[in-house]
């Protein structure tokens, strides 16, 4: 069973992540996490939104009203200063936490 | 074709959200569910796109105060770090410093003798702490733009110790008045001219010279 923080954690990495580039709007940051981890990863509107809105609150991500091609109208999300400087340590983390996973995998197979 | 706001704010209908966040929260996770079942749609899913729409919207039962909860961080956070804290700050460093020199002997000079025209009430200046006011006032304001806040609240945050004398004046005059009986006009004024010039009006002049500068720069949400 992955922790609650642990899971909080990726979840902000994978977020963070995809808005380190043009914002997008919740749908959107689903999908594209969805598809950049062959589906490892799946925010539903359930799990998406209150991360969202923690993470607007911690002034990491700024949001805004805009509007899609199509005409409708979205919240669209993208990184503050803050937020960016968040994204660097924390991909460290997660980085280190996986590389030393995989080496306590290995002595365990070894 | 489901009509995905009204069904998200029913939804949310048992939350604590304000109606005003209400409103917001659900026009964006319908534009959520749209996008969903039109997606699913596209691709026709075997699953009808409604149906997994409607599953996401149910899938968490208390939605609603997981959103509230998110929301109420964001207004907590917001005010405390963009009021509250900038505000304390001005407000301790006024009261400390102004013990600190009062400990140290440096005694306030009266300006002005209005002790023969006002039954001997005069304004006081207190010198090294008004030259003390300025920086405090500046920091209060330069810490509650980087919160995020307007210039309102950046104003409010900084003259907080001089609108607690403010306060603490109509509060304690009349209660003086009360218990030791009702001075005649011509006392009442000048004390209550001398007093707020004194606590109120010079102070907050020499906080609101530190503020003025972080009026002028674009904060967060200006930008926003």
């Amino acid at each position: 069973m992955i922790s609650a923080n642990i899971k909080r954690g990726s979840a902000e990495l994978a977020i963070l992540s995809v808005l380190a580039g043009p914002p997008l709007h919740g749908y959107e940051i689903a999908r594209r996490i969805e598809r950049q981890t062959n589906g490892t990863l799946r925010f539903t509107l359930a799990s998406l939104y209150p991360l969202l809105y923690r993470m607007e609150s911690r002034g990491w991500l700024r949001a805004a009203w805009g509007e899609t091609p199509a005409g409708r109208a979205r919240r669209y999300y993208r990184l503050t200063a803050a937020g960016r400087k968040k994204l660097a340590p924390l991909r460290k983390e997660w980085k280190e936490l996986f590389r030393a996973l995989a080496r306590l995998a290995e002595a365990h197979h070894a | 074709m489901n009509d995905w706001h009204r069904e998200v704010h029913r939804k949310l209908a048992d939350s604590k959200l304000s109606g005003a966040e209400r409103e917001e929260i659900s026009r964006e996770l319908a534009g959520f569910l749209e996008d969903l079942c039109s997606e699913s749609h596209s691709t026709s899913a075997g699953e009808s796109s409604a149906a997994r729409a409607t599953a996401e919207l149910h899938e968490d039962p208390y939605l609603g105060a997981h959103l509230y909860r998110a929301r109420q961080e964001n207004n907590m956070n917001d005010r405390t770090k963009g009021f509250w804290l900038p505000g304390l700050l001005s407000l301790v460093g006024t009261v400390v410093f102004f013990a600190i020199f009062e400990t140290a002997g440096l005694h306030p000079y009266r300006v002005g003798d209005f002790s023969s025209s006002m039954n001997h009430f005069g304004v006081t200046i207190f010198l090294p702490w008004l030259c003390v006011l300025p920086f405090l006032g500046a920091a209060s304001a330069y810490f509650s733009r980087r919160a995020g806040s307007g210039r309102t609240l950046r104003v409010v945050a900084g003259l907080l110790p001089v609108l607690g004398f403010l306060t603490g004046f109509v509060l304690v005059v009349p209660l003086v008045f009360a218990v030791n009986g009702m001075p005649g006009i011509k006392a009442i004024v000048p004390a209550i001219a001398a007093g707020v010039l004194t606590m109120v009006v010079i102070p907050g002049a020499a906080l609101f010279l530190g503020i003025a500068p972080f009026l002028q720069a674009s904060a967060r949400r200006d930008a926003a």
